[in-house]
């Protein structure tokens, strides 16, 4: 080592020490020699014990901090209840945030919590040096704490990967401590934490960290919002503002630009929002496709495109599979005018789809299955009296093979059929056996206009099966037959029945209609297999002033039709 | 009476039931019939007997109609004929 080397390493010492000193308390200017630092520690030996009676000493660290460092408060004396000492530490390997204000009757120094970073994993475990009061995320001090990490997490036992999981997005709904009463709406982009927090008047700030620079950069409220979700881009951040349909007071939708820190009003969607009474307070708009497209569901049977910034209304309620990220949590959001509740039951297995792309509206085949092990890893919530909404984690996608699904008991969460189009159902008082809902989630799920759901009219055609109760339906010149239904005429010139081209093992099928003075002209496929009367080479004739009874059912193999006529 | 043609020689009265490419009709009405290429038949009025012939009837189908002709076949003798 050179003389000039060992002269700046010197400095370097000299500097870390006058750090040392300062952080102990003691004013040390840059025109100090080294030898007085002697001198300056002897005033901390011999002034700063306990603090007792001494003035206020804060350590403050506003992040920046490099390797090595520490960030501490040393010490805490005669705070008052408008002192507030801030912590923030940004580490290779730590995530610190503390949030410290005095308390006039016990001067507590508040939690300090701490989040490792272990090779860009945020390991949830933390230490809580005390108490635990308004540990928080609060802008400008914004860091990753307590609950707001555990949701980041996602769970209090997965990590979370920093270095790949930023890009593939996240919506993290559900009560977090970003504001002590509050609830936050976090979106993880490619660079930035962006937060949209719910302060005392609603969801009306949006701040962003960027993971970077560790800097925290604060937007100005942006009036009441009710969700926030990032497209994919790693660049934007969407919400609406005021969005409160039931009061008639309609969204702008905004866009949130984390690079230049600025928004975009994409304005008032152009068509009508429905505000019947089925809207709560509860209307919501969840990040809805994988490819971050689109949004879509509110409980106003509302579809909304965030590129032609329009709303569709559905016709009927969907069931929304909700499938986000990777590794994002999973929500069945199930619509109804009325009310309806399902439960899947232990050792239901849901395999994983999600939608791949919003032009084809491919829905991927089964990625991964698994089993749900008990009730316990599914969590539904109750918002309103219309909805249910069920996380299921750990992962992606959805659908059931079949498992046994149960209806919830009678109350709010009973069935309700939304509109005259759906055939009653009287729910089963049986929470965990009933099976009536078994086909709700078998093969009913399809997409449609780019979203995946569950038609309810076709529920109800199993519900009635189940129930063993036929449909009745009117018998027109040419009708298709249609399992578990009867199709009913009066006198008929003309009969053609046509056969499903998909037909199962239960299929049963009746047909009714009077011959008049000229006998019906009876067509249909001669596969059919017949029996009883007015039979003629194996087919139907119907003769002149009978009524008949056409019974149509498949054996596994044929078609068959028996027929009895009445004078 | 609609009629399928068959050949020059033969029309065929429908049946009841009629099937017909793996459909089956019974009592089918007219207008299935013609969606089933039946015709209705004009007759000409028939030849006279005439020594040596036989006066057979002859088809002839056309767009709308099926034409029946008549002719005169002349007798041959049955040289197996005792």
């Amino acid at each position: 080592m050179s003389i000039n080397d060992k002269f700046t390493y010197l400095q370097q010492t000299k500097e870390k020490i006058k750090t040392a000193i300062q952080n102990k308390g003691v004013d040390v200017s840059d025109a100090d020699t080294f030898r007085s630092y002697a001198e300056k520690i002897a005033l901390i030996e011999g002034g700063g014990s306990g603090g007792s009676g001494g003035e206020t000493t804060w350590a403050y660290h506003t992040g920046q901090a490099v390797a090595g460092d520490k960030v501490m408060l040393t010490k805490v004396n005669s705070i008052t209840t408008s002192d507030e000492a801030f912590c923030n530490g940004f580490y290779p390997n730590y995530i610190f945030n503390g949030y410290a204000y005095g308390n006039a009757n016990s001067g507590q120094v508040n939690a300090t919590q701490r989040r490792q970073i272990v090779n860009g994993v945020i390991d949830s475990s933390y230490v809580s040096v005390s108490g635990t009061s308004r540990n928080s995320i609060n802008v400008p001090h914004f860091g990753l704490n307590g609950t707001c990490c555990y949701e980041i997490a996602l769970n209090s036992t997965s990590n979370f990967d920093v270095s790949q999981g930023f890009n593939s997005g996240r919506f993290i709904t559900g009560t977090s401590v970003i504001q002590p009463s509050g609830q936050g709406r976090i979106c993880l982009l490619e660079k930035y934490v962006a937060v949209l927090y719910h302060g005392s008047g609603g969801w009306n700030n949006l701040f962003k960290y960027d993971t970077g620079s560790q800097i925290t950069t604060n937007v100005a409220g942006r009036g009441t919002n009710s969700f926030a979700f990032e497209d994919g881009s790693g660049k934007y951040v969407y919400f609406a503002r005021d969005f409160k349909l039931s009061s008639g007071s309609y969204s702008n939708i905004l866009r949130y630009n984390v690079e230049t820190n600025t928004y975009d009003d994409l304005g008032l969607p152009s068509c009508t929002i429905n505000t019947s009474a089925n809207l709560s307070n509860y209307n919501q708009i969840f990040l809805q496709t994988k490819d971050y497209k689109y949004l879509l569901n509110v409980n106003a049977y509302i579809d909304l495109d965030i590129e032609n910034n329009t709303y569709t209304l559905n016709d009927y309620p969907p069931v929304i599979i909700d499938a986000i990220g990777d590794r994002g949590i999973l929500s069945i959001q199930v619509f109804y005018d009325g009310y309806f509740g399902i439960q899947l039951s232990e050792g239901t297995t849901l395999m994983c789809k999600y939608t791949n792309s919003m032009e084809d509206v491919e829905i991927k085949e089964i990625v991964e299955p698994f089993s749900v092990e008990g009730d316990s890893t599914i969590y539904y919530r109750h918002f309103s009296p219309d909805r249910l909404y069920w996380f299921i984690r750990p992962q992606y996608g959805i659908y059931s093979n079949g498992a046994t699904l149960s209806t919830n008991p009678a109350g709010p969460y009973q069935f309700k059929q939304a509109t005259s189009d759906y055939v009653a159902y009287t729910p089963s008082k049986d929470r965990f056996n009933s099976t009536v809902l078994t086909g709700f989630l078998t093969g009913e799920i399809k997409e449609e206009d780019g979203r995946l759901m569950v038609q309810v009219r076709t529920t109800g055609i199993d519900l009635s099966r189940k129930q063993d109760k036929f449909l009745i339906e009117e018998l027109l010149n040419e009708t298709t037959l249609k399992n578990n239904t009867i199709f009913r005429g009066d006198e008929m010139l003309n009969v053609e029945l046509f056969v499903p081209e998909d037909i199962h093992d239960d299929f049963l099928c009746e047909v009714d209609f009077t011959s008049g003075e000229t006998a019906t002209a009876f067509t249909m496929a001669d596969t059919v297999k017949w029996t009883g009367d007015d039979i003629t080479d194996n087919a139907f004739v119907p003769v002149a002033n009978k009524r008949y009874n056409l019974l149509f059912w498949y054996d596994g193999v044929n078609l068959n039709g028996a027929v009895k006529g009445f004078e | 009476m609609l009629y399928l043609y068959v050949n020059e020689n033969y029309i065929k009265k429908p049946t009841n039931p009629l099937k017909a490419d793996g459909v089956s009709y019974s009592n089918p009405t007219d207008e299935t019939l013609l969606s089933l290429g039946y015709l209705p038949v004009e007759e000409f009025e028939k030849l006279p007997n005439k020594e040596g012939y036989w006066v057979v009837p002859k088809y002839r189908k056309e767009s709308d109609k099926i034409v029946k002709e008549w002719q005169y076949v002349e007798v041959v003798e049955d040289e197996f004929a005792s």
